[in-house]
């Protein structure tokens, strides 16, 4: 019974079941339970101890009352008897060259590196050879598919996928997304509000035009903000086609007396093309 | 004869018999492997990491000592302590697709028809042994 008992505490059918209350028909079920964990599960055969199991078991069969205790006791000497082929199959294994303690084992593999277990791998493998070849069939099959198969305009268009509109992220967006963060965002921008404090005022497309357009368009989003937040003002020449750029030394409050209002500006790569090769012919580039 | 003539060729027919049981004809498999075993370099070529060998190693190592079988979590959770668990789960499932290991529906795993082909299972659990005998 010492060995039911430490079953019963470490497989789950054992314990799940509900015993009935009549001692003969629990010892039955308990049986069965036990030896199907052993079966099921790979676990050591020689923990169940058959003989006393068969002798608690023996009194069952004179006592059965109804045909349903009759299957169970077959049931529970099946298991056992499943028990003992399965003790059979152990020794063999055991006996075998190929037994290796399991506890064993599993301390060496947890001692060796990946290295060392993929290197042991290596040694004992003897891939498949495989071949891949194409054969008339095959050739055929393909040329019969090209045939087949539709132009890709017409494939396009019968994609059942939807055209979405660009979208646009702000600095909360990005930053949300983890692609900026507030403390560095703000740091680029008191930068370049130093950059313009010292450049005093200038040429609104001289300020943001660099070498490559990616970062013209950032420095343009940046200035966008050191103007809305009120540390840099813009001023539009209409006629003279001009718009500049001026620091403000102290930032300019929602409050003071200004006129405010909102500037589109155009950023397209095609104008910034023009204006780099513009620069490039008459003078000197930044970047 | 074709034995003979592959063997030049550094490749050896390998006689697999279905549920290990020798003699049925019927059940029997030839497949034609490798006869040495190949480099590290080769097997990078064959798309495999040293990950996956290492978790493929460990894994038949672990099922071989349990007689062929063992439960796939039980499996999974000594794998784990060596590997991240993601990647056990993923080359597992591999494994399986692949034929070096079988599983059933009772969560079982068992050594699958591949692993019977390719590897000698004798050789890796006795160089398992000796590797750390070696080292010591």
């Amino acid at each position: 019974m010492r060995t039911l008992k430490r079953r019963e505490r470490s497989t789950p059918q054992a314990g799940e079941r509900d015993y009935p209350s009549d001692p003969r028909l629990t010892i039955a079920l308990r049986i069965i339970d036990l030896c199907r964990t052993i079966s099921e599960r790979g676990i050591d055969p020689f923990e169940v101890e058959v003989c006393e199991f068969f002798e608690r078991l023996s009194p069952f069969l004179d006592q059965v009352r109804s045909l349903e205790e009759l299957y169970l006791d077959v049931d529970a000497v099946l298991g056992l008897s499943n028990v003992i082929h399965q003790q059979g199959e152990w020794v063999r294994h055991r006996s075998s060259l190929l037994y290796f303690d399991p506890l064993l084992v599993m301390l060496k593999v947890e001692a060796l590196t990946p290295e060392e277990l993929a290197d042991i791998l290596l040694k004992a493998w003897h891939p498949i050879l495989e071949m891949e070849r194409l054969s008339k069939t095959g050739l055929r099959e393909a040329i019969e598919y090209w045939n087949n198969l539709p132009s890709l305009e017409e494939r396009v268009m019968r994609l059942d996928a939807q055209e979405v509109e660009a979208g646009s992220l702000n600095a909360t967006d990005l930053a949300r997304l983890g692609f900026l963060t507030e403390e560095a965002f703000t740091s680029a921008l008191e930068g370049l509000w130093s950059e313009l404090r010292e450049e005093g005022e200038t040429s609104y497309w001289n300020f943001i035009d660099r070498d490559s357009y990616e970062e013209t368009v950032r420095r343009a989003y940046m200035v966008s903000f050191l103007v809305s937040y009120g540390y840099a003002t813009l001023r539009v020449k209409p006629l003279e086609e001009e718009i500049t750029l001026e620091a403000l030394h102290q930032k300019l409050e929602a409050t003071d007396m200004v006129e405010i209002s909102s500037i589109p500006i155009a950023l397209s790569y095609e104008d910034w093309l023009e204006r780099r090769e513009g620069n490039d012919g008459g003078g000197g580039s930044r970047g | 004869m074709f034995d003979e003539e592959i063997q030049k060729l550094g490749l050896t027919v390998k006689k697999v018999s279905e549920g290990g049981e020798e003699g049925d004809e019927e059940k029997t498999r030839y497949y034609v492997v490798m006869k040495d075993h190949p480099r590290a370099i080769d097997a990078r070529t064959f798309g495999w990491r040293i990950d996956d060998l290492a978790i493929l190693a460990a894994t038949l190592m672990y099922i071989l000592s349990r007689r062929g079988k063992a439960p796939l979590k039980e499996v999974e959770r000594n794998l784990q302590s060596k590997f991240p668990k993601w990647r056990v789960e993923y080359n597992i499932d591999r494994f399986i697709r692949m034929g070096y290991l079988s599983e059933d529906d009772k969560g079982m795993v068992y050594v699958g028809w591949r692993t019977r082909a390719e590897i000698d299972a004798k050789t890796l659990l006795d160089l398992l042994v000796g590797k750390e005998a070696k080292e010591e």
